[in-house]
């Protein structure tokens, strides 16, 4: 008979329901918000963070790019005026980390263009995202294929004069 | 009570209002700071255009120093200091350096590696002063003639070949059909004056006369010699070019240890002007 109308007490005790389900209603929906913002951020920010890493692979890539015409530029003048080159080096300065992610940097001959890649992997697991392309002109030398993976600042541009290409290392 | 009651709900709207903007305006500032602290310069060198003007600047340095067969060694000297001292402010280290006076070929730059088909001037009306010196010592055989040619519109109409046969140093002088003489130069370094026919006629002027033609070497790192040529062009202008000796030059140029470019350029003296 207590148990009975304790339960029964219990049952249209509205007021005490009320304010429980409420607050954990009201934490649940907060939580859950919080943690829908938050993690939207993040995405955000990840996709903030690639887009500053293709914009430095352009920025580096359009001026090894330059350095290369430059150089292939340098050796046509020098050939036009019936010289010869002895020797053309260029160090490149490249930073060891873009965006917090090692990097590589890939010279392809054909098609003539610079690849840029970071290490990291992206949330599909592709490198895609962060894959930039900057293409590069020679008319009298070529560059012998090569890929660098950042971590060293010595990198070398290097006219080979017996050959009449430029390496890179 | 009431009143103050909804009061208190919304002054707790206001604060999870004001603590979630205070996330967001975090959240994006960090972004745009992160953005930017990752951004890094580029380290750009444009250097070509200053080198190639170099190169043309420091031949012609070379020119004004050629007095007399021999460089003013003096004047290189200050033309060196003050390309040097130009070249600091924007960060490079010129160096030059050259070696001696020498016997020239008649290739395009004047060594023996060079061009050996050139053209020496083109549109030419008239040519008043042709002179060549060839040093039979350094002659092709007849499977490598050293050739002069005239070419006009219809192509060559006048050509002298200059060839070591088997020791008897012959001279052709031919017109576009026909052997007009035959010579031998003699050896040593015979000094053949086409425009004056010295040491015979060349029928070089008679041919030449009301033609608008160019005079290309051809086989020239295969014959060591020295030559003048001057007349006038076919714009009325005058033209001269000379070449008595070539010197081979090394330019250095090296930017904060960034950049290291060594080149040597063969300059031909005295040189010319078209």
């Amino acid at each position: 008979m207590t148990r009975r109308s304790a339960t029964g007490k219990l049952a249209r005790d509205e007021r005490a329901v009320s304010i429980s389900f409420g607050f954990i209603l009201t934490l649940s929906i907060t939580v859950i918000t919080t943690i829908v913002l938050i993690s939207s951020f993040y995405a955000m920010m990840d996709r903030a963070e690639q887009t500053v890493m293709r914009d430095e692979f352009e920025i580096h890539g359009n001026d090894i790019s330059l350095q290369i015409s430059n150089i292939d530029t340098a050796v046509q003048i020098t050939n036009n005026a019936g010289g010869k080159v002895e020797s053309i080096t260029y160090q490149l300065t490249l930073p060891d980390t873009i965006a917090n992610e090692q990097y590589s940097v890939e010279f392809s001959d054909q098609p003539k263009e610079i690849i840029f890649e970071s290490g990291g992997r992206d949330e599909t697991g592709g490198r895609d995202e962060t894959r930039v392309k900057v293409p590069y002109t020679t008319h009298n030398t070529n560059v012998t294929p090569t890929k660098l993976y950042s971590g060293s600042n010595d990198f070398l541009v290097h006219y080979n004069v017996s050959s009449n290409m430029l390496e890179i290392h | 009570m009431k009143k103050w009651n909804d009061s208190a709900q919304m002054i707790l709207i206001a604060g999870f209002a004001i603590g979630i903007g205070i996330v967001v305006l975090t959240v994006m500032l960090n972004n745009i700071i992160y953005a930017s602290n990752t951004a890094s310069e580029a380290n750009i060198e444009t250097n070509v255009f200053d080198f190639s003007s170099t190169m043309k600047v420091t031949t012609h340095a070379y020119e004004k120093a050629y007095e007399a067969n021999s460089i003013d060694n003096a004047y290189i000297f200050n033309y060196t200091r003050k390309m040097a001292e130009s070249y600091a402010l924007a960060g490079f280290i010129f160096t030059l350096s050259n070696d001696s006076l020498q016997e020239p070929y008649l290739s395009q730059n004047g060594l023996n590696n060079g061009n050996s088909d050139w053209v020496v001037i083109d549109r030419v009306n008239r040519t008043d002063i042709f002179e060549i010196g060839i040093n039979t010592s350094r002659l092709g055989n007849e499977s490598k003639p050293f050739v002069i040619e005239a070419l006009n519109q219809s192509g060559m109409f006048w050509s002298a070949r200059i060839c070591n046969s088997s020791g008897t140093f012959n001279l052709t002088v031919t017109n576009s059909t026909d052997i007009l003489r035959t010579e031998n130069i003699g050896g040593g370094s015979p000094s053949l004056n086409i425009t004056n026919n010295t040491p015979f006629d060349f029928h070089f002027d008679t041919l030449t006369s009301g033609e608008q033609y160019r005079i290309r070497f051809t086989n020239g790192s295969q014959a060591g010699g020295t030559f003048s040529i001057s007349g006038e062009l076919t714009n009325g202008q005058p033209f001269e070019i000379k070449r008595y000796h070539v010197l081979s030059t090394t330019m250095s140029l090296n930017k904060n240890g960034h950049m290291e470019m060594n080149v040597t350029i063969p300059v031909t003296l005295p040189g010319g002007q078209i």
